[in-house]
């Protein structure tokens, strides 16, 4: 069975590296990069069904701008996105949203409990979306 | 006719020509008078003021005039300007001459009798509703009314001021009661000023600034019965001015403050954000090697990882604490009288390892041989920040160049990488804490404190100057900083 796809996108490497593991373990294919410019090119190759997405990045574009060049591209429209940040999460709570995020993420997070946030956000919308819930976790 | 003069010693009398020249004068005159030089004209004798009045009515009688007979009143002024109302009625007693009846005109009774009925009570009420102090002032110079704006004003009761000279009103100081003087006799003389600045004095004897129109007033014989004056209360408006100026201040420094505000909020926020990236490394792989299932070289590279995430995070409180002591004004710098040079050779030693760890050579050059007075462990940790940034931001196995000179009656410390440098219009902010949280959006991950740290060391601390050199991006940097031989203590 094809495996799920998921972008990661944050400018700390070690963070990139313990999600990549992070999601490897649930049986998904992991493309990551550290800064918007990249992560765009990555998500537009991989077509990912979860991008996993950083607010704060160095270089042209912040994840807020990644965020709404998705939302004004269309072309990823069953993309599940779940933003992070290491900052005062109350204060991009409301722009994440209306930039069409599903979840925000506050830094630091239990990579477990990480994990099952995402898994019941994606069941949720599953669900939503066939009347039915599936588990996408349960395919390894 | 010298019957006439003669029998009426009592009488004031004068025997005018037809051209208006003192044919005769009698003891009656001089006595409530003055002496008259006969042969004089009687003009001269007339007020200035009522010169031409005087003229004009004289031609008339020489007409034969219907008012003829009708008393009339003039001021006399003698040759010693000594001035004095009369009232004289006019007799014919031949083809050319006249006889000319004098009264002393009681003026100041006059003027009394003038204002008894000259205050009608509309009058009486437009007084008393003026805001701004009103008072009257009869020709001896006494105040005969004053409304009770002027009375709040100087703390006064009414009966109080009525009869009171108005010059009692006048500051105490001589200057003061001449510039008053001097206002009043231009009343006097323009008959109206306007917007006069003078200084009052209250019951108290406190100054109280006003702003003075006076009037003069005339009775219907064009006699001088009085001055009008307002006042205007100075102090309130004076307050008011001072009061506008206070709310800009406040609003001046309550937009300076929430911007403060804004920039304290931003650098607590750049601060979480700086404290919790190191955390969430910490966590996750602690996390990882809690739940077991890790073999032992990821075991060793997820401790590793713990072990310089805690490094950062413990580097990173330093910072702060030592910046908001500077920020403060807490930190207490140790000056001490030393050599420079073994201060930076320490700095070199102690980020040795980090060097060695990227295989980055550390060139020295130190041998300026200064003296200075410097806080060793402060100039140190400046050092170690440069030198820790140049190996951070240095490709692996490059060069990074440490040399200290002498330049100006100071010491030159100059720290060269060949790394990843500093776009021009980033150079200006390199040394400022993080800047605005729109900007910290697209900042560079682990910048950190250490340059805002070592700006305030360096320039707040020891009166020196830090700056950089960078070609651009990808071009290396050179950071400086110079302390003067003899710096402050």
């Amino acid at each position: 069975m094809k495996p799920n796809k998921v972008v990661i996108i944050d400018d700390d490497k070690l963070l990139r590296s313990m999600l990549e593991r992070l999601f490897e373990q649930q049986g998904w294919r992991c493309g990551s990069a550290g800064d918007g410019e990249e992560g765009m090119k990555l998500i537009r190759s991989v077509k990912p069904e979860l991008l996993v997405l950083d607010i704060f990045l160095p270089g042209k574009w912040s994840g807020m701008d990644v965020l709404k060049l998705l939302k004004v591209d269309k072309s990823f429209p069953g993309m599940t996105v779940v933003m992070t940040t290491a900052a005062d999460p109350a204060r991009y709570l409301v722009p994440c949203r209306e930039a069409g995020a599903d979840i925000l993420i506050p830094k630091p997070f239990s990579p477990n409990a990480f994990i099952c946030q995402v898994k019941s956000l994606l069941e949720q919308k599953r669900g939503q979306r066939d009347g039915r819930a599936k588990d996408f976790f349960d395919r390894r | 006719m010298e019957q006439i003069l003669s029998k009426l010693e009592v009488q004031p009398l004068l025997l005018i020509s037809g051209k208006g020249l003192i044919k005769r004068s009698n003891a009656g005159f001089s006595r409530v008078f003055f002496p008259v030089g006969e042969g004089d004209s009687l003009a001269s004798y007339i007020h200035p003021e009522d010169r031409r009045e005087f003229q004009t009515w004289f031609r008339n009688l020489n007409h034969e005039s219907p008012e003829l007979s009708l008393v009339k009143n003039f001021r006399l002024a003698d040759k010693n300007g000594r001035v004095v109302s009369a009232m004289l009625r006019p007799e014919r007693v031949s083809e050319q001459d006249f006889i000319f009846w004098f009264w002393e005109d009681k003026g100041i009774n006059e003027s009394e009798d003038y204002w008894q009925t000259a205050l009608t009570p509309a009058m009486e009420a437009v007084f008393s509703s003026i805001l701004d102090g009103v008072f009257l002032v009869n020709v001896e110079g006494k105040l005969i009314d004053v409304n009770q704006a002027l009375c709040s004003m100087l703390g006064y009761h009414k009966f109080e001021l009525i009869g009171m000279p108005a010059g009692k009103l006048f500051s105490n100081e001589a200057d003061e009661i001449q510039k008053a003087t001097f206002r009043f006799a231009r009343i006097m003389k323009y008959g109206r000023v306007q917007e006069i600045s003078l200084t009052l004095r209250d019951k108290a004897g406190a100054e109280v600034e006003v702003s003075l129109n006076g009037a003069v007033i005339r009775g219907e014989g064009n006699q001088l019965v009085g001055i009008l004056g307002t006042v205007r209360d100075l102090r309130e408006k004076k307050a008011l001015r001072h009061l506008k100026e206070k709310t800009s201040e406040l609003e001046k420094a309550v937009g300076e403050l929430s911007e403060r505000d804004k920039v304290k909020d931003d650098f607590l926020s750049m601060v979480g954000h700086e404290l919790r990236t190191p955390l969430a490394n910490i966590l996750g792989y602690a996390e990882f090697l809690l739940e077991g299932g890790v073999n032992e070289e990821e075991k060793d590279k997820f401790l590793q990882v713990i072990y310089q995430e805690s490094r950062r995070l413990a580097r990173l409180v330093n910072e702060i604490l030592d910046l908001s002591r500077m920020q403060a004004g807490r930190l207490v710098y140790h000056y001490v009288l030393q050599p420079m040079d073994p201060v930076i050779g320490e700095a070199v030693e102690a980020v040795a390892a980090e060097a060695e760890q990227k295989k980055i050579r550390v060139e020295k050059k130190i041998n300026s041989g200064l003296t200075l007075w410097i806080d060793r462990d402060r100039i140190k940790q400046v050092a170690i920040n440069l030198l820790n940034n140049a190996i951070k931001y240095s490709n692996p196995e490059s060069e990074v160049r440490i040399e200290t000179r002498e330049m100006d009656q100071g010491a030159l410390v100059l720290v060269e990488d060949h790394g990843i440098g500093i776009a021009r219009e980033d150079q200006d902010q390199v040394f400022e804490k993080f800047g605005r949280v729109e900007e910290l959006e697209h900042h560079t991950q682990g910048a950190g404190l250490g340059l805002t740290i070592v700006k305030l060391i360096i320039e707040d601390g020891h009166r020196g100057r830090v700056w950089l050199e960078s070609a651009g991006v990808g071009k290396g940097s050179t950071f400086y900083f110079w302390l003067p031989t003899i710096a402050e203590k």
